[in-house]
């Protein structure tokens, strides 16, 4: 921090532990006023998309996958529905039930690895896990024995936990069989149970006083809780295909980041990822989630950005309960793929990643070579909403010592679980001669 | 059971360089030691759970810096790993909460040791610098050392040679093994800064001291090489950046 002559300070984090990524937030006061909030992205810039031209139409979904190691199904399943739409193929019911499926091994990994391991410190007063397991063990164990089972789940289905290698465009390259599933049970009977104490433990903890007046943005469907497709809708009331998404979604480049801001058409900054789903889709809980929910106190609409960990603890008992779900009407037989020949074309895919709606656009030649290629990730959609919640979090905490009042806006930070290096861009530069 | 884990992204230039090691020392198929590569180093508590694991060595990526290529060996012994500051790259978690989070847990194995390569860049699709590239035949040899499988480099002669890449002279592996004792650079003690009279001279641990001195990580961790006093701070970035903090005799 930083004081100057004329009464302004400056806050400063250069780095932000336990985010995805590498950021940094510059608060500037002035006259005992937060003068500006900025989120500051300087991971190296990426440019998966430049990457992508050129390719072949079934690569999107291999080499999207590894723009992030804590969610590549997800990029994986927004990059098959895409490349699968511009090219008019839809999967059998099967291949979508396994999708689902994995995707729901993806979602109890990287819940449990925040909730347990990057958030929950925070909520317990500790700096980080380590020192939290040493007198939490029983809690971190816990968290350990949930995210190995979202880790087991994603090893069978997808070939292996990071970056698997058994989905293709138009589906899978074998189908997980009914045998093997059964042999996973028990682990996701126990992961269950684990979700399900894990929403009372959160549900305990308390909770900084802070109601956002948030235009959320989710996927929904017409029976369940949206994962793996979906159209989207708006608390506003809004509705929208995937299609429609670069009508509805502008980006903006922000002078401080790297990252686009992206903005709701006729509304400015909005929020995705576990707040905008649960509160969106709250009639689509599968019933013991629901339960939980019910329990933990939460209500059908969430806005207090903090207990975005008790929403995630209902997620993860949604993602064990779903996964039992297909698991136990699994059947053998079915097709593993379907051909998905290409043509000239445009395809949309959403889909919902752990921290948010993941949209990707592509447009392929007639031949299948990708001609141009669109990633907008959850966090640079949530970018601008973090800034306003520092903004108002910061303003009736600014007498706090220096080092309070950056751990409380760390926290602030980490209820959006940003993964900061999936949001950034390169920069087009267009240079025009007169 | 020996476990040789290569943590990294292929897809990010040097940060592929764990996985690259993985898949060379796989090739020389050494009985007991088992290879696996992961893109998140709380893997390794993954790893960790199986029963019958004596010895761990993970290789990793080191924050990029002004020497790509400089391997550095760090035995985990009783001294306690900290990170050195804010995030771990493009991981939620790093290398070293990792270790440290098996430490907490009893999960750590007889023997574990992190061999760092200090990256030179992580652009997206760029594969491995050349700097990088040509110490490749190093580290491989840094590791088969750690794992005690030296002489399947030897038996492999000529074919795997040629996978190796540049493997060098025995001299250059004593020069490796003071990389692995001085630990400079990511590799910094904690607190106390290190009198001139505690420094240890380049040159004068060997590689297999390395293996054999697991258990006095910390003085280690303590030895700054004289010639690079100015490499303690923290460098422009983090990943696989860890401090070793000594708390014995406090």
């Amino acid at each position: 921090m930083t004081h100057a002559d004329d009464g302004s300070r400056e806050i400063t984090v250069e780095t932000l532990a336990r985010v995805e990524g590498e950021g940094g937030m510059r608060i500037l006061v002035e006259d005992g006023k937060v003068a500006d909030v900025q989120l500051r992205i300087y991971e190296p810039p990426r440019f998966f998309e430049a990457l992508l031209r050129g390719r072949g139409h079934t690569e999107p979904p291999d080499i999207t996958s590894r723009i992030c190691g804590i969610c590549p199904v997800a990029y994986e399943m927004s990059a098959c529905l895409a490349i699968e739409d511009a090219c008019g193929v839809v999967v059998p019911e099967e291949v979508r039930l396994l999708r689902r499926l994995l995707y729901c091994g993806e979602w109890i990994e990287s819940h449990t690895l925040h909730v347990y391991l990057l958030h929950l410190p925070d909520f317990l007063g500790y700096p980080g896990v380590v020192e939290m397991s040493a007198d939490h063990r029983e809690l971190v164990e816990r968290g350990l024995r949930l995210k190995h089972a979202g880790n087991a789940l994603m090893s069978l289905v997808g070939g292996r936990a990071v970056h698997p290698v058994n989905v293709r465009v138009g589906g899978f390259y074998r189908l997980t069989t009914a045998a093997e599933l059964a042999q996973l049970r028990p682990l996701l009977v126990r992961a269950l149970d684990d979700a399900l104490a894990t929403v009372t433990t959160v549900a305990a903890l308390e909770f900084a006083d802070l109601e956002q007046d948030y235009e959320y943005v989710a996927l929904r469907t017409d029976a369940d809780y949206p994962i793996e497709t979906g159209a989207f809708v708006t608390s506003g009331g809004r509705t929208f295909r995937p299609r429609d998404f670069n009508a509805w979604v502008t980006e903006q480049h922000v002078e401080h980041s790297n990252a686009l801001h992206a903005r709701l058409r006729d509304v400015g900054p909005y929020v995705v990822g576990p707040l905008a789903r649960y509160s969106l889709n709250h009639d689509r809980l599968p019933p013991t989630a629901r339960q939980a929910a019910d329990a933990a106190g939460l209500g059908p609409v969430c806005r207090n950005p903090f207990r975005s960990i008790v929403v995630r603890a209902v997620e993860l008992v949604t993602a064990c309960e779903e996964a039992l779900r297909i698991i136990d009407g699994w059947s053998d037989g079915g097709v593993p793929s379907v051909p998905v020949p290409p043509r000239a074309g445009v395809g949309y895919g959403a889909t919902e990643a752990p921290r948010g709606v993941l949209y990707h656009r592509y447009e392929l030649a007639e031949d299948g070579t990708v001609l141009d290629a669109r990633i907008v990730p959850p966090t640079s959609q949530n970018l601008a909403s973090i800034e306003l919640d520092l903004q108002a979090f910061v303003q009736p905490r600014l007498d706090l010592d220096l080092d309070e009042l950056t751990r409380q806006c760390e926290q602030a930070v980490r209820n959006y679980d940003p993964c900061i290096s999936c949001a950034t861009h390169f920069l087009d530069l267009t240079v025009e001669h007169g | 059971m020996r476990l040789l884990l290569g943590v990294g992204n292929p897809d990010r230039g040097d940060d592929g360089v764990g996985p690259e090691v993985a898949a060379r020392v796989a090739r020389l198929a050494v009985p007991g030691v088992e290879v696996a590569t992961e893109a998140e180093p709380l893997a390794l508590l993954e790893h960790l759970r199986r029963p019958g694991l004596d010895q761990v060595v993970v290789v990793d990526a080191t924050v990029p810096g002004p020497e790509p290529g400089r391997v550095r060996v760090l035995p985990v012994g009783a001294a306690r790993l900290v990170r050195r500051t804010g995030p771990a790259g493009t991981h939620a978690l790093g290398v070293a909460d990792a270790v440290e989070l098996a430490r907490a847990l009893d999960l750590l194995p007889a023997r574990l040791a992190l061999v760092g390569v200090e990256a030179g860049s992580s652009g997206v699709g760029e594969g491995l610098s050349g700097p990088v590239q040509a110490r490749l035949g190093d580290v491989v040899r840094t590791v088969t050392e750690l794992l005690g499988a030296s002489d399947r480099l030897a038996d492999h002669g000529g074919v795997d040679r040629e996978h190796l890449g540049q493997t060098g002279e025995p001299e250059d592996l004593q020069e490796l093994g003071v990389g692995a004792a001085d630990l400079h650079g990511a590799l910094v003690p904690a607190h106390e800064p290190v009198g001139d009279d505690q420094r240890v001279q380049a040159g004068r641990v060997q590689g297999r001291h390395v293996v054999e001195a697991h258990q006095q990580v910390a003085l280690a961790g303590d030895e700054v090489p004289a010639d690079r006093p100015g490499e303690r701070g923290p460098g422009p970035g983090v990943e696989g950046a860890v401090q070793v903090e000594d708390d014995r005799g406090r």
